[in-house]
């Protein structure tokens, strides 16, 4: 059940980059999520992903439950 | 009275500075100055007069932007492709190994700072804007505008495939290629400050 497939970090700078494409696959998600949890540099780089993704998201303007609520 | 006249002068004189901007954005998307031309004259005119929709929080550079998208959405998909895609995608490469080096040979990063976070204030907030333009400004040509298409326009993988005339495999390169190298740009060029 927890078998996902082993995948190396720079596997998971493609599927953190798909994901804003299209969704990922049960056991896609389930190997990156086990992968960034074992390893500390890919937890790293996937927070920084996920800054870089909302930020472009407010630039752009979208979303507008994202902004400040100010 | 005049106050608000200085104001209102004030905004118009904000927008028009913007031109330029806005043209660069338009002319990646269309590939086409008279129409870029257009769809820019377009979103100043419905600036100027949507002056009171202008929400204070937002910038107006934002606001011009989100205008324009919709214009130039409109422009792309009231063209047949053949006219639209006059810019050739097949002519570029779709090479990743500039990444190469932040990879050792297990396919393990060889380095990771650690992370940013999201900017907390109004300035900080403007200053990572600022950063995150530049690298923006800094993607090449055919693979901003890919980018761009997801990311500003907001058009569907399959559509931009379409559009640009370019395979699934091609397209998912190019936007990879594209947030790489923003997160590179952005991990070099952002502190906060």
């Amino acid at each position: 059940m927890n078998t996902a497939p082993k995948i190396t970090c720079r596997d998971t700078t493609w599927l953190v980059s798909e994901s804003q494409d299209r969704p990922l696959t049960e056991s896609e998600s389930r190997a990156l999520e086990q992968h960034i949890a074992e390893c500390p540099l890919c937890s790293k780089a996937s927070v920084q992903f996920q800054v870089l993704f909302r930020q472009l998201r407010t630039y752009f303007d979208r979303e507008a439950s994202n902004g400040d609520p100010s | 009275m005049s106050d608000l006249v200085d104001e209102a002068e004030e905004f118009d004189a904000q927008v028009a500075a913007y031109r330029p901007v806005l043209l660069k954005l338009a002319l990646v998307q269309l590939q086409d100055r008279a129409a870029a031309e257009d769809a820019v004259q377009e979103t100043l005119l419905a600036a100027l007069s949507g002056r009171k929709s202008f929400r204070r929080e937002a910038s107006i550079k934002t606001w011009l932007i989100s205008i324009m998208k919709y214009k130039i959405l409109d422009i792309i998909r009231s063209k047949k492709r053949h006219q639209f895609a006059a810019s050739k995608f097949d002519d570029i490469d779709y090479d990743i190994s500039a990444f190469d080096g932040l990879f050792d040979g297990t396919g393990c990063w060889r380095d990771m700072k650690d992370p940013w976070t999201d900017p907390e204030s109004v300035t900080e907030r403007a200053a990572f804007f600022k950063v995150l333009e530049a690298c923006l400004t800094r993607l090449p040509e055919k693979t901003s505008r890919a980018f761009m298409m997801r990311e500003w326009l907001e058009i569907e993988a399959n559509e931009i495939q379409q559009l640009l005339n370019i395979t699934p495999g091609h397209l998912r390169i190019l936007l990879y290629r594209a947030r790489m190298q923003l997160r590179l740009c952005m991990d070099m060029n952002w502190r906060r400050g």
